[in-house]
């Protein structure tokens, strides 16, 4: 549905993104992922049509967004960091007038609006002004505003930035009820939030694509294949790498951490070996004290892929 | 045409909510008023053709400054509070957005030189005007009126300070109205150039006098067009930034 072509934005002589390339399908949930000043926003916004790019292009569904503007806009709803709100209207007012600038008419805007205040959680504030809200529900009403056109594609930046706990996870619940009836496109510089939310991550660094890919194919392509079991012990060390060198499938086991006299075990396997590694372990003589897979691989691979330390980088 | 009254129902709905356009109005209708009883009326006896011609050549001024303070937070506002994104993003071009602010301030600047009629009708009853200068004046203060506008509007794409814009409009203004000044201090034809780019003195003064030129309405009208196109071509780059 959507492409990006060899897209690139300059700010003066400083290139914010530099020849980056991606396709989205329909009714994906995709993330843009990367640290600050990755250019996350730069490309959110060029995909809104906020912003003309320097070079590149954008098609959705094949028609290029610099010669049709006007006509895509009513395919895309955006929901900046920052929602752009008027303090001073009533949420339904507010929502009544955007969806007449995307080109809601007659009969169907009443609808439009209640299918928005019902969609993002407002019906109790919907007479509200939007000035007097809470942040959670500013947030809210920035996504309303982006749905209430029905539009295909949906860009949300930075959507959880600023809300609280409780209101991150109703946020999560209420991007994920977005998928199916629109493509949805969300950008976080944190990895937990795309995580929980999205079907596939761009991930972004200094302004190029680095990598994209689902949170499998992200891990498999820096680890290659498999996540590594972690085996926290204490006891004979020589002993423990000797027990779990001698299981079936096992390829590696290599010593991670060590603090006193327990330490860190990282086992490479072709298959989940959790439950034998266990068994010979503790009939072996060792004191076994936490044993499970590394729960944060995607973590591992977003610093190895957006930190500077590493050299090159390449499309997963 | 349809977004175009869509954002122009929004402006004109901002002032109508706001204090801010009530206080506007209300302060410089007051101000017409001081100066009509004081200047215009004045003391002892005056033709009521001077009268009406000293009540339009106020009304002018207080027009102007109404159109530069009401039209300077039409996009300044919009930037300070990041809902420019909003109009950039919808399936709406430039000059409609440009058109939708310039309309919802001409109607808001109507209804306050409407409010004036009043002072003339008093003039027509007590004295010997005739309908056609009073609607001729107030064409002139309406175009004049115009021409703020646009000035105001293209000042407000430029910055997101409100009063900054009312600074830079305001400078764009005088500009154009000291060109009578100096039209007196440069030789032909470069004096005539001036004498006919004052935005005030010669092109406002058949109006005042009940005299409708064609050329006048045009002079304002172009100045008007000139800073709406203007603006839209601001609002243009700044979807570069």
């Amino acid at each position: 549905m959507i492409s990006a072509q060899t897209l690139t934005k300059y700010f003066g002589e400083q290139p914010a993104v530099r020849d980056a390339s991606f396709e989205i399908r329909s009714g994906e949930v995709i993330g843009f992922l990367g640290l600050n000043g990755a250019g996350k926003t730069t490309i959110l916004r060029m995909l809104a049509g906020d912003l003309l790019p320097s070079g590149g292009r954008i098609l959705i569904d094949g028609q290029d967004l610099a010669e049709r503007p006007r006509h895509l806009g009513r395919q895309v709803g955006f929901l900046p960091e920052h929602p752009p709100l008027y303090p001073a209207m009533t949420v339904r007012d507010y929502l009544r007038y955007v969806a007449r600038l995307r080109g809601v008419r007659g009969g169907q805007l009443g609808g439009a609006v209640d299918g928005a205040i019902g969609r993002a959680g407002l019906i109790d504030v919907a007479g509200r002004l939007a000035g007097e809200l809470s942040h959670g529900f500013q947030k809210r009403l920035g996504i309303a505003q982006a749905i209430v056109h029905a539009p295909q594609l949906v860009i949300l930046d930075e959507p959880t930035a600023g809300l609280d706990p409780v209101q991150i996870v109703e946020m999560r619940q209420l991007i994920r009820s977005l998928a199916g009836d629109h493509t949805v496109i969300v950008s976080s510089h944190h990895l937990p939030e795309v995580r929980e939310t999205c079907d596939r991550l761009i991930l972004l660094k200094r302004g190029e694509v680095v990598a994209s890919g689902t949170t499998a194919e992200l891990t498999s392509s820096i680890s290659g294949g498999g996540g590594a079991l972690m085996v926290t012990l204490r006891g004979h060390e020589p002993r423990a790498r000797e027990l779990l060198g001698k299981i079936a499938g096992v390829s590696s086991v290599e010593r991670v951490a060590s603090v006193g006299e327990e330490f860190i075990l990282a086992v490479q396997a072709d298959d989940d070996v959790r439950a034998e590694a266990a068994r010979t372990l503790v009939q072996g003589g060792l004191d076994l004290l936490k044993l499970g897979f590394q729960r944060d691989e995607l973590e591992g691979v977003f610093i190895e892929l957006t930190s500077d330390e590493r050299a090159g980088g390449g499309h997963a | 045409m349809r977004n175009v009254l869509t954002i122009a129902r929004r402006e004109l709905m901002a002032y109508l909510q706001s204090p801010v356009g009530y206080v506007i109005v209300a302060v410089l209708l007051l101000i017409d008023g001081l100066l009509f009883n004081a200047f215009a009326l004045g003391a002892g006896a005056h033709l009521s053709t001077n009268v009406l011609q000293q009540f339009f050549h106020f009304s002018s001024g207080v027009a102007v400054i109404a159109a530069i303070l009401l039209s300077m937070r039409l996009f300044a506002e919009e930037r300070q509070i990041g809902t420019m994104v909003l109009l950039r993003t919808a399936p709406v071009s430039e000059w409609e957005i440009v058109a939708g602010k310039f309309l919802s301030v001409l109607v808001f600047l109507g209804g306050m030189i409407a409010l004036t009629v009043y002072m003339p009708l008093l003039i027509m009853v007590n004295g010997k005007v005739t309908i056609g200068h009073i609607l001729i004046g107030y064409l002139g203060v309406l175009l004049i009126g115009t021409s703020a506008i646009a000035i105001g509007i293209f000042a407000s794409a430029l910055t997101r300070s409100q009063v900054l814009a009312a600074i830079v409009a305001g400078a764009i203004f005088v500009s154009l109205l000291i060109c009578w000044l100096l039209a007196r201090v440069t030789e032909p034809p470069l004096s005539s150039v001036f004498e006919h780019l004052a935005i005030h003195n010669l092109n406002f003064r058949p109006f005042k006098e009940g005299v409708l030129h064609l050329r006048h309405v045009v002079y304002y009208l172009s100045v008007t067009y000139l800073f709406l196109l203007l603006s839209v071509r601001a609002l243009a780059a700044r979807r570069w930034s």
